[in-house]
């Protein structure tokens, strides 16, 4: 963080530091945003001050499958009309808005937040796997599966996961690769479409 | 009006960055230009029609756009799947390494064709290694040799006396072996960066700096001894560069 005056103005100056901090905030953003908030009403710096301080004080990680939450365990791993035998494990809490979005998978969660990264010296410690497999003991679990991203390092937490509970009566599924919805035939990859025809499926 | 320059280039990525809203920054070392970063717009979209091809470990032709920061990425296309690392853990930490290692030492937009295809064969060789851990040695000292740090093993770094059969020191700052009798030398503050090698160990190193793949193969190794020198070879390597290869913690056997 660098220690350039923006503003003779201290609050000012405190404030587009506060900014550039956040991930993908330049300089001149912080800048444009402070002076914004500069000519916001009282009121709605107050709405805005408040929902930061409540997001800090009643958001809490769920204590079973490690999703963002108000309550514990989340809303999710309360619903009793939820299938608790199948646990989808993906990468960070916003994959789970993602497959909810779907409202197809009526199973529960388990966020890793993280996936194993050695070049950023994330290994398998630095994220909640452990707390998986002492879920998958302790619970009736049937099915665990594997949603993390389709990449390098998603691949490879995945084969990791699948080494680590390869022993347990448990079903492994991953999601399916292959085309999306709308994509061209002609620009998809080498990997994708290998992976496409080796999981095509039988018609009628 | 400022002329828009574009140019393609033969590549293979070694990691990416998730940046901004979709996009990636890319970190590729090329054929023609070295190492160099460029930006791939909204490939972390399931249909963008790029994001498939920029996965590491795949060499690839790529069209860059340069532009006031980072080149923009136009077009990939893969030429080889150099390794597919999916299914196999330990492999994948090896690998990570050997790529951390490789962006770590090369400075961008410096060609260097040698380290190219050095890396490219590692990468095409390390599935059907009779000894991985030897292709890790083999890579880091090759390595070190092309970037002009590679170690003195044949003479006394202190006298330049040819060695005697026995046991030496590896001296980090000195870059090379110690002599026994030029050990006593050396003052205690340096002992951290000091290890006792064995003839064994040296004769290792020797056949790992000097000899092509092929031949490094038909020699019967043992696994330990590769391992310990791997260990220390990154420690060299530490000292080099001065900083912690992050995915260096993965090397330790039996860790994950």
């Amino acid at each position: 963080m660098s220690n350039l005056e923006y503003s003779n103005v201290k609050p000012i100056n405190n404030l587009i530091e506060s900014f550039h901090r956040l991930p993908g905030i330049g300089p001149k953003m912080a800048q444009r945003l402070t002076y914004y908030l500069v000519r916001m009403s009282i009121k709605e710096a107050e709405t805005l001050a408040n929902a930061i301080r409540d997001l800090k004080e009643k958001v809490i990680y769920c204590s079973s499958c490690h999703n963002i939450s108000d309550i514990n365990p989340c809303s999710i791993c309360q619903d009793t009309t939820r299938d608790s035998s199948i646990i989808c494990v993906v990468e960070d809490p916003l994959d789970v808005v993602a497959i909810e979005s779907s409202t197809v998978f009526k199973g529960i969660y388990h966020v890793l937040h993280g996936v194993i990264a050695p070049m950023k010296g994330i290994g398998p410690e630095d994220i909640k796997l452990h707390d998986l497999v002492d879920r998958i003991n302790q619970g009736n679990v049937k099915e665990l599966v594997l949603a993390t991203n389709p990449n390098v390092e998603g691949d490879a937490t995945t084969a990791y996961i699948q080494d680590l509970v390869v022993s347990l009566d448990l079903k492994i599924t991953r999601l399916a690769r292959g085309l999306p919805m709308g994509g061209d035939l002609e620009y998809a990859d080498f990997v994708t479409l290998s992976r496409a025809i080796e999981g095509r499926q039988v018609l009628g | 009006m400022q002329k828009i320059r574009t140019e393609s280039l033969t590549g293979i990525v070694l990691r990416s960055i998730s940046v901004g809203e979709a996009d990636r920054l890319v970190i590729i070392v090329t054929r023609e230009r070295g190492k160099f970063k460029c930006l791939a717009r909204g490939v972390r979209k399931p249909k963008s029609k790029l994001g498939g091809f920029l996965e590491p470990m795949h060499e690839v032709l790529i069209t860059v756009q340069f532009s006031r920061l980072y080149p923009i990425v136009k077009d990939v296309r893969t030429i080889g799947v150099l390794n597919e690392i999916s299914n196999n853990v330990p492999h994948y930490l090896y690998l990570m390494y050997i790529a951390e290692l490789l962006e770590s030492f090369i400075l961008e937009d410096e060609t260097n064709l040698e380290i190219f295809d050095l890396y490219k064969f590692v990468l095409k060789t390390f599935n059907n290694a009779h000894e991985v851990n030897m292709l890790i040695l083999f890579f880091q000292l090759k390595l070190l040799m092309l970037c002009g740090y590679g170690p003195e093993l044949s003479a006394c770094v202190e006298c330049r006396s040819l060695l005697n059969a026995e046991d030496q020191y590896f001296g980090f700052v000195q870059g090379g072996i110690i002599c026994p009798r030029c050990m006593v030398g050396i003052r205690r503050t340096q002992y951290v960066h000091i290890f006792e090698m064995n003839l064994q160990y040296i004769k290792l190193l020797r056949l790992s700096q000097r000899e092509t793949w092929n031949k490094l193969q038909t020699f019967k190794v043992n696994s330990e001894d590769i391992g310990k020198l791997i260990q220390i070879i990154n420690d060299y390597i530490t000292y080099v560069i001065d900083r912690k290869l992050k995915s260096a913690r993965f090397l330790e056997f039996g860790h994950i």
